[in-house]
């Protein structure tokens, strides 16, 4: 197998602004415009977000225990992630407990997804990006051109261990894409001693291939000391940000329940809160040239797509969840933390680490940890129980919080007597990342373009600035309170604008 | 499917070809349990209202994810007539 390419020939443009449209392997819709001054270096850069959903306002007037059928919908990867979420909220709204077999049968099921997300993004949308180079010919940059690469075994064993994924996803969700089985105290579906079985072998495998991966890493990225240049780029990819994700009572990673930890850019804990907290810590803001909202620390304030401890974005995902954790509660998952953690304080990092392609490297330890929780899990005979259903109250309102594969997820509902829908709120992954992505966007248009010498390679540099956070637009524009925000500008006959009118 | 986790079947997959609209047919079916004689109605319109009210959310429930199909404000044309 031919190296990476890493750099390519540039050419120079007498263009002003410069069009990525679509941007490539993430989930959803999105294009880049950067805007070069008169020199040919970036003035500023936008990561727009061209799509439309509505979630929010056709949930309205919904049963209320259909939300999370429906909002699973958001999504084609992440569906199980919101079905999670919705599940949880619907605990909340009609105050029921969940029994232990339910909770643990979510969290293997939830397992399943993290196996199949993780090993999507790393393989599927990022690995092109390592293995071929990130200057690689662009027909040759992607999923197919790095099974070419790799060989056709180990790209048969990235495909097997994601179906593994979906399979446990199937059998304990009763669809391995738009899962059913969540109920408010429960799950509606007991797990036969058969069905356990086979989900221990397949999560026995997903082990194993969480060691092959990070060795992967090890050996093709990190071993590579062009890629490593990369990383630790902090002209291109570096944010000083604050970092938010889930834990539990020893501050270990946590994706199904616990506590929301947010810490500053030094490492100290700024607040740890509860899903019913949530509008307490957190506030969004609107720019009018893309439909994604964009959510910030309240006590902190939005300052604009600036960094630091005077600004209120903050990062989610695997690389906002390893530096407000402690560590792992598995074994391979912890070794690989520490080694992580001792590899960046060998670089003088002591606190949080803000180089923003580390994504990666989270990614791939969280995905051993899903191996091996999802063992842990699968393993334990008392899964089999029909304990699966609690009791529950009327309902009235209640959020529900999950770290979804892209980072925080909430959901937040409101029901009548009649368990009808009246409220509806989502914070989703993707959209919490949204001020840092565009920040991180900009930040490597300016470092890379200059004097207008642009190549496809360069280009794609920047678009890994975004790519890192696996962005799922499709998530993240679930929204937008009932009208397509618009603009209506009147010019006059020489071009010149007489009025413009907008309706956000 | 769904079934095998003990969810109903929402029709995800939308209509079948025998069907033309859904949500129609479901009402249909629902009001055929409502106590209706051959001849007349057993049940004054108050009363067929005040059940048939029990059926909360009919549009989001029946038509969850069939009503692009449906004839519903949609405009139906004769055959060969302009306009």
């Amino acid at each position: 197998m031919a190296g990476p390419i890493i750099n390519d020939a540039t050419v120079k443009t007498k263009e002003r602004r410069i069009t990525i449209d679509p941007v490539t392997r993430l989930e959803g819709h999105g294009k880049i415009e950067i805007f070069l001054d008169e020199k040919g270096d970036v003035s500023n850069a936008y990561m727009q977000i061209p799509e439309l959903r509505g979630f929010e306002r056709f949930c309205i007037g919904r049963h209320v225990q259909e939300l999370p059928v429906l909002t699973n919908r958001l999504c084609g990867v992440c569906p199980a992630a919101h079905h999670i979420a919705s599940t949880k909220a619907l605990d909340a709204v009609f105050n029921a407990e969940p029994t232990p077999t339910a909770k643990k049968l979510r969290e293997l099921f939830y397992m399943g997804q993290y196996t199949h997300s993780h090993i999507a993004h790393f393989y599927a949308l990022a690995a092109p990006d390592f293995v071929l180079g990130p200057s690689a010919p662009s027909n040759k940059r992607n999923v197919l051109g790095v099974v070419d690469a790799v060989g056709v075994p180990i790209g048969a064993e990235v495909i097997k261990h994601r179906s593994f994924g979906q399979k446990v996803q199937e059998i304990v969700g009763g669809r391995a894409t738009h899962p059913v089985f969540g109920l408010p105290g429960g799950v509606s579906k007991q797990i036969s001693e058969e069905e356990r079985a086979q989900m221990e072998d397949m999560a026995k495998s997903c082990v194993e291939f969480g060691k092959f991966t990070i060795k992967l890493f090890h050996d093709v990225v990190l071993a590579n000391k062009d890629y490593l240049g990369l990383i630790l780029n902090t002209d291109a990819y570096y944010l000083e940000t604050y970092y938010m994700g889930m834990v539990d009572k020893n501050n270990k990673s946590q994706f199904y329940d616990g506590d929301i930890r947010v810490v500053d850019q030094t490492g100290k804990q700024v607040v740890k809160f509860k899903p019913s907290e949530y509008l307490d810590i957190i506030a969004e803001h609107v720019e009018p040239w893309t439909y994604m909202k964009m959510p910030y620390l309240k006590s902190v304030g939005w300052k604009g797509f600036v960094t630091g401890p005077s600004s209120g974005i903050y990062r989610v995902g695997p690389l906002g969840r390893i530096n407000v954790c402690e560590g792992y509660t598995t074994p391979l998952a912890q070794a690989e933390y520490e080694a992580f953690r001792k590899t960046v304080k060998d670089l003088g990092v002591t606190g949080p680490v803000h180089h923003t392609l580390a994504y990666h490297w989270a990614r791939v330890i969280e995905l051993q940890y899903a191996g091996e929780r999802m063992l842990e899990l699968a393993k334990d005979k008392s899964i089999t129980s029909d304990d699966i259903r609690g009791a529950f109250n009327p309902p009235k309102e209640g959020v529900g919080i999950c770290e979804a594969p892209r980072g925080t997820l909430i959901h937040h509902y409101a029901s009548d007597k009649d368990g009808l829908c009246t409220k509806i709120n989502m914070i989703v992954a993707t959209t919490n990342n949204y001020a840092a992505m565009n920040t991180s966007v900009v930040q490597a248009a300016k470092a890379l373009i200059h004097n207008g010498e642009v190549s496809q390679g360069l280009l794609n540099k920047v678009e890994m600035a975004f790519r890192c956070y696996d962005p799922c637009n499709s998530c993240g524009t679930h929204a937008l309170n009932g009208a397509p925000a618009l603009q209506v500008t009147v010019r006059k006959a020489d071009g010149s604008v007489a009025k413009t009118l907008r309706n956000f | 499917m769904c079934p095998k986790a003990n969810m109903p079947c929402r029709g995800c997959m939308g209509p079948t070809k025998a069907v033309t609209d859904q949500g129609a047919s479901m009402l249909s079916a629902v009001s055929s349990l409502l106590n209706i004689t051959d001849s007349e109605s057993m049940l004054n319109e108050e009363q067929i209202m005040e059940m048939m009210m029990q059926v909360k959310d009919p549009l989001g429930t029946f038509y969850a994810f069939t009503l692009p199909k449906s004839p519903l404000r949609r405009t139906v044309k004769e055959r060969g007539r302009k306009g």
